[in-house]
C-alpha cells in the first residue's frame, strides 16, 4: 500500500518534471483566461492536476530528451554547413564519420584501444585499491585526517600534469610510466570522495549502533559501508573520468601509442577528421562506462530515493 | 546549542578535560610541523646521497627557482591563463545561470556540457593549434576550453539550488524577475559558483601547462618539459614547487573570496 | 530501578577564542525511577534532558557512579536498556524487519529466533504487514513504530525514549501515544520519556519531571494522578487541563531566556 503510494508519487513528480514547460504555458493561458497579469506556474498546475493529458497540441510535447536531441541535431547540421561553405581547417561532420568507419575497418582504432586499455585498467585498478585504503583511513581516524590535511590539500592543489616530468625521470616512458600517470590522475579524487563518503554517514546511525552495542565489525559492515556507498560511487565515477584523461595525456606526452598516439599523429599530419573520430570514440567509451557505473550505483544504492546528479 | 558559557570553576574532571583538550591541540600542531620538517629533511638527505638523476636536495630545488628566465616564462604563461580563465569564468557563470533560468537552454545545452566534461581536452590541443596557429590566442583558447565546463556546470547546479520556498516567497511579495535574480538566485548560487571557479582554476592551470608542454615549448610548461628532457631534476622540482605555490595562492584567494561572499553559510570541514 | 544521584555534566569543546569552551549542562540532579514506572522529562530547549537520557543509556560518558541502573553503575550501553531515537535512526538500506533484527544480530541471536522476535515486535506495534518495506517507503509515524519495535525486540527492562514523537504531526502523535501506552500496559517496562510537549507529558506519565534551563536542574516533579487506562476523555477532563496548566506555569517561570518584551 505504502509502496504503491510512493511509486505513484514518484511517477507523478517525474511527469511533472517532464511536462513542466507545458505547465508553464498552461498557467499563462489560465492566467489570461482569468484576466490575471501574472501567475505562478506551480500554482496553476496544482489547480489542474489532471488537465494536461487532454486537449489538442499545436506541436509535439517538449521533453528534455527531445529538446536535447533536436539541439544536437541542429548543432551537427550547423557544423556541416559551416565546414562545407567556408575556408576552414574544421572538417565537416560527415568527413569525421567517414574517417571513423575507415579507421574501424582497418583495425587501427581497435588496436590502439587495446594498447590504451592496458594502462587504463591497471592504473585505475591500482588507484581504486590505494584510494579505498586512504579514504577509509582518513575517513575513520580524526587524528590522521587532521595531521594529513595540509599535505593532502597540497597534493590536490598541484596540477596533475606537473607530476608527469617526475614520472618520466623516475619510472620512464614504458607501460609502467603510463600506469603511473593514470594512477596519479585519478587516485586523489577517489580517495577524497571515499573519505567524504565515510564522513557523510549519519552520526545518529552511528550513535544507534553504539546504543545497541553493535561490534566494530558489525558497525563497519552494516552502517559505515552502506552509508558511504553514495560517496564511493561518486568517487568511482569521477575517478573513471580522470583515468581516461590520464590515459590519453600519458600517451600524448610520454610515448605515442594507443588512442593518444593516434591523436598526436593525426594532429601532426593535419588530419582533423581522423583526430576528431578518435576523440569521439573516447567520449563514447567514457559515456558508456559512466552509464554502466551509474547503473551499478542504482543497483547498489537501491534503498535510496532517486536524487538528481550535479556532476562535478 | 548556542554560544558557549564559560564557567569560572568546574570540578577537577572539567579542569582535567580542558587540559587534555589543550594538549591534544598542541600535539596536533606539533605533528603537522614534525611531518613537514621530516619530509623536507628526508628529501634533503636522500637528495644529497643518491644519484642526481633520481633526486636533488630540497635546498637545491628551491634555489633553482631563482632564475630571471623562469619569471619571463611565467609572464608568457600567465597572459594566456588570465585571458582564458577570465573568459571561462564570465561565460561559464553566464551560461550556467542561463541554463538554470530557462529550461529550454538547460535541455539544449546539457548534451554539449556532458561531451565537454567527458572529452579528454588534451586530445583537442592539436586542433586549436591548427586553427589558431602558434599564437597567444591558441593558448588562451586551450585554457578556456579546459576550465569553461567546470564553471558552467557548477553555476548551473548553483542556480538549481535556490530554495523553492524563497522562489515562492519572492513571487508572493511580487519581486520583479531582476530583483529575484539579484537578491535570491545569485546569492543562493554563489557557493557553488565559487566551487566552480576553484575547480576551473585547477583545470585552467592544467590546460596552460599541457598546451605549452605538448606543442609550443614556451612558458612555464615549456621550461618544465625542457628540464625533464635535459634530466635536470633540480629544474623540474623547482618548477613543481612554483606550480604548487601558484595553485595554492590561487586556491586560497578564491577560498577567501568564497568566505567573504558566502559568510551566511554554516561550514563544516 | 534507575537512580540518578548528584549528576552533573560539563561539556568541553574545542574551538572558540581560547581554544576550549566549557558548557555546563546538568547540575546536581537527583532522581529515582521505580520499576514499571512511566516518567516524562520536560524542559526548555538545551536544558540537558536529552543529555541526561543518553547518560542513562550510557551513550554519553558518566563520571563515577552518579547513575545506577538496578544498582549497577552505568558506564556504557547495556542489554537491559533500549533507546528510541528522535530522528528514528533507521538504516535506510534495510527493510523494516531487518532494522528490527539489527540489535539481535549484535547479540548473536540465531537467525530463526531473530526473525521470530522481530516479527513479534512488529506485530506489537501494528506493522506486521510492512516487514519488507524500506524506511523511505513508510510514513514518519510508521518509521518510528519500527524504531519502537527495534527497541522492544531486545526485550529491555527499561525503555529510553528521546522525543520520539517530536518529528511527527499532531494526529500521528496522538495515535502513537495511545499505542505506546497500550504496549507499555502489556509489557510494563520502565519508561523514561523525554518530550517538549506538555500535553504529551501529562497524558503519558506517572510523574512529570520539569527541568530548568541550562544548567539543567530539577525544578519540580509533578505526580500525575489521572486514572489509567487513559483515553480521549482523559484529555478533556478538568484534572488533565489543570495539570497541563500547572506544568505550563512552571515552565513559563523558568523560561526567562526566550521571553521578549512585545510592544503594543
Amino acid at each position: 500500500m505504502a509502496a504503491r503510494l510512493w511509486a505513484a508519487r514518484l511517477t507523478r513528480s517525474r511527469q511533472r518534471f517532464w511536462s513542466h514547460l507545458e505547465e508553464r504555458a498552461l498557467a499563462q493561458r489560465t492566467a489570461t483566461d482569468l484576466g490575471l497579469e501574472r501567475a505562478n506556474g506551480t500554482h496553476a498546475a496544482s489547480r489542474h492536476p489532471e488537465g494536461r493529458g487532454n486537449g489538442r497540441r499545436p506541436f509535439p510535447r517538449l521533453t528534455s530528451y527531445r529538446v536535447s536531441a533536436l539541439s544536437v541535431g541542429l548543432g551537427l547540421v550547423a557544423w556541416e554547413l559551416y565546414a562545407r561553405n567556408t575556408e576552414t581547417f574544421v572538417p565537416p561532420f560527415t568527413d569525421v564519420i567517414v574517417a571513423w568507419v575507415r579507421m574501424m575497418g582497418s583495425g587501427e582504432l581497435l588496436a590502439a584501444l587495446a594498447v590504451s586499455s592496458q594502462a587504463f585498467v591497471l592504473g585505475l585498478g591500482l588507484a581504486v585499491i590505494v584510494a579505498v585504503a586512504l579514504g577509509l583511513i582518513l575517513g575513520l581516524s580524526d587524528t590522521i585526517d587532521h595531521a594529513a590535511a595540509p599535505f593532502v590539500s597540497a597534493l590536490v592543489a598541484l596540477p596533475s600534469v606537473a607530476y608527469i616530468p617526475i614520472i618520466m625521470l623516475w619510472i620512464g616512458f614504458g607501460l609502467e610510466g603510463r600506469i603511473a600517470v593514470v594512477f596519479e590522475f585519478c587516485v586523489l579524487v577517489m580517495a577524497l570522495n571515499f573519505r567524504a563518503g565515510v564522513r557523510s554517514v549519519d552520526p545518529d546511525l552511528l550513535e544507534m549502533a553504539r546504543a545497541f552495542r553493535l561490534t566494530r565489525w558489525q558497525t563497519f559492515r552494516s552502517v559505515l559501508i552502506p552509508g558511504s556507498m553514495t560517496g564511493i560511487m561518486a568517487g568511482l565515477r569521477l575517478g573513471l573520468g580522470r583515468a581516461i584523461k590520464g590515459t590519453v595525456t600519458a600517451e600524448v606526452l610520454l610515448v605515442l601509442v594507443g588512442l593518444g598516439g593516434l591523436v598526436k599523429h593525426y594532429g601532426n599530419t593535419f588530419r582533423i577528421d581522423s583526430l576528431l573520430a578518435v576523440v569521439g570514440t573516447i567520449v563514447l567509451i567514457a559515456l558508456v562506462l559512466t552509464s554502466l557505473l551509474m547503473r551499478l550505483d542504482r543497483r547498489v544504492n537501491r534503498w535510496r530515493p532517486r536524487v538528481q546528479d550535479t556532476g562535478a | 546549542m548556542t554560544a558557549a558559557v564559560r564557567v569560572a570553576s568546574g570540578p577537577d574532571v572539567v579542569k582535567g578535560a580542558i587540559r587534555a583538550s589543550r594538549r591534544r591541540q598542541r600535539i596536533r600542531l606539533l605533528t603537522r610541523v614534525l611531518i613537514l620538517v621530516s619530509f623536507l629533511g628526508i628529501w634533503e638527505i636522500v637528495g644529497r646521497s643518491t644519484s642526481r638523476l633520481f633526486l636533488v636536495p630540497f635546498s637545491e630545488s628551491l634555489l633553482a627557482t631563482f632564475d630571471p628566465d623562469l619569471l619571463r616564462a611565467w609572464g608568457t604563461s600567465l597572459q594566456a591563463f588570465v585571458i582564458g580563465y577570465g573568459l571561462a569564468c564570465i561565460l561559464g557563470v553566464a551560461v550556467g545561470l542561463l541554463m538554470g533560468r530557462f529550461r529550454l537552454a538547460e535541455w539544449s545545452l546539457n548534451p554539449y556540457l556532458t561531451i565537454l566534461l567527458t572529452a579528454p581536452m588534451v586530445a583537442l590541443i592539436p586542433v586549436f593549434i591548427i586553427i589558431f596557429g602558434f599564437t597567444l590566442a591558441a593558448r588562451a583558447a586551450i585554457v578556456f576550453s579546459f576550465s569553461f565546463v567546470y564553471v558552467a556546470i557548477n553555476a548551473f547546479a548553483g542556480s538549481k539550488a535556490v530554495p523553492r520556498e524563497l522562489v515562492e516567497m519572492s513571487d508572493s511579495f511580487g519581486l520583479t524577475e531582476w530583483q529575484r535574480f539579484r537578491w535570491i538566485v545569485v546569492r543562493s548560487a554563489a557557493p557553488l559558483i565559487m566551487t566552480g571557479l576553484r575547480l576551473g582554476f585547477g583545470r585552467a592551470t592544467i590546460g596552460m601547462l599541457l598546451s605549452e608542454m605538448l606543442l609550443l615549448a614556451v612558458g612555464i610548461g615549456g621550461r618544465l618539459i625542457e628540464s625533464s628532457n635535459r634530466f635536470d631534476m633540480a629544474g623540474v622540482l623547482g618548477i613543481v614547487l612554483m606550480l604548487l605555490a601558484f595553485s595554492w595562492i590561487g586556491g586560497s584567494a578564491i577560498e577567501a573570496a568564497d568566505h567573504r561572499i558566502n559568510r551566511w553559510q554554516r561550514r563544516r570541514r | 530501578m534507575i537512580t540518578v544521584d548528584g549528576l552533573s555534566k560539563w561539556f568541553v569543546r574545542e574551538g572558540g577564542r581560547d581554544g576550549v569552551s566549557v558548557l555546563h549542562v546538568l547540575d546536581n540532579i537527583d532522581l529515582t525511577i521505580k520499576d514499571h514506572e512511566f516518567v516524562c522529562i520536560i524542559g526548555p530547549s538545551g536544558c540537558g534532558k536529552t543529555t541526561m537520557l543518553k547518560m542513562i543509556d550510557g551513550l554519553v560518558p558518566v563520571e563515577g557512579d552518579a547513575i545506577r541502573v538496578d544498582d549497577v553503575p552505568v558506564h556504557g550501553p547495556g542489554p537491559d536498556r533500549a533507546m528510541v531515537f528522535q530522528n528514528f535512526a533507521l538504516l535506510p538500506w534495510r527493510d523494516a524487519i531487518s532494522n528490527v533484527e539489527l540489535p539481535l544480530e549484535a547479540r548473536r541471536v540465531p537467525p530463526a529466533e531473530r526473525a521470530d522476535r522481530a516479527r513479534e515486535a512488529l506485530r506489537l506495534v501494528g506493522l506486521n504487514k510492512f516487514e519488507r518495506h524500506l524506511p523511505h517507503e513508510l510514513s514518519g509515524g510508521m518509521q518510528q513504530r519500527v524504531g519502537l519495535a527495534r527497541a522492544l525486540a531486545t526485550q529491555p527492562r527499561h525503555l529510553l525514549m528521546d522525543e520520539p514523537f517530536g518529528a511527527l504531526d499532531e494526529q500521528t502523535r496522538r495515535i502513537l501515544q495511545d499505542d505506546l501506552i497500550r504496549v507499555w500496559e502489556q509489557l510494563r517496562q520502565t519508561v523514561v520519556f523525554v518530550t517538549h510537549s506538555m500535553d504529551e507529558a501529562v497524558y503519558l506519565a506517572d510523574r512529570v519531571v520539569i527541568m530548568s534551563p541550562r544548567p539543567g536542574r530539577i525544578a519540580e516533579i509533578v505526580p500525575i494522578d489521572l486514572e489509567r487506562p487513559r483515553d480521549d476523555l482523559t484529555r478533556r477532563s478538568p484534572r488533565f487541563i489543570q495539570l497541563v496548566e500547572h506544568v505550563w506555569e512552571r515552565l513559563r517561570e523558568l523560561n526567562v531566556v526566550d521571553a521578549v518584551e512585545v510592544a503594543g
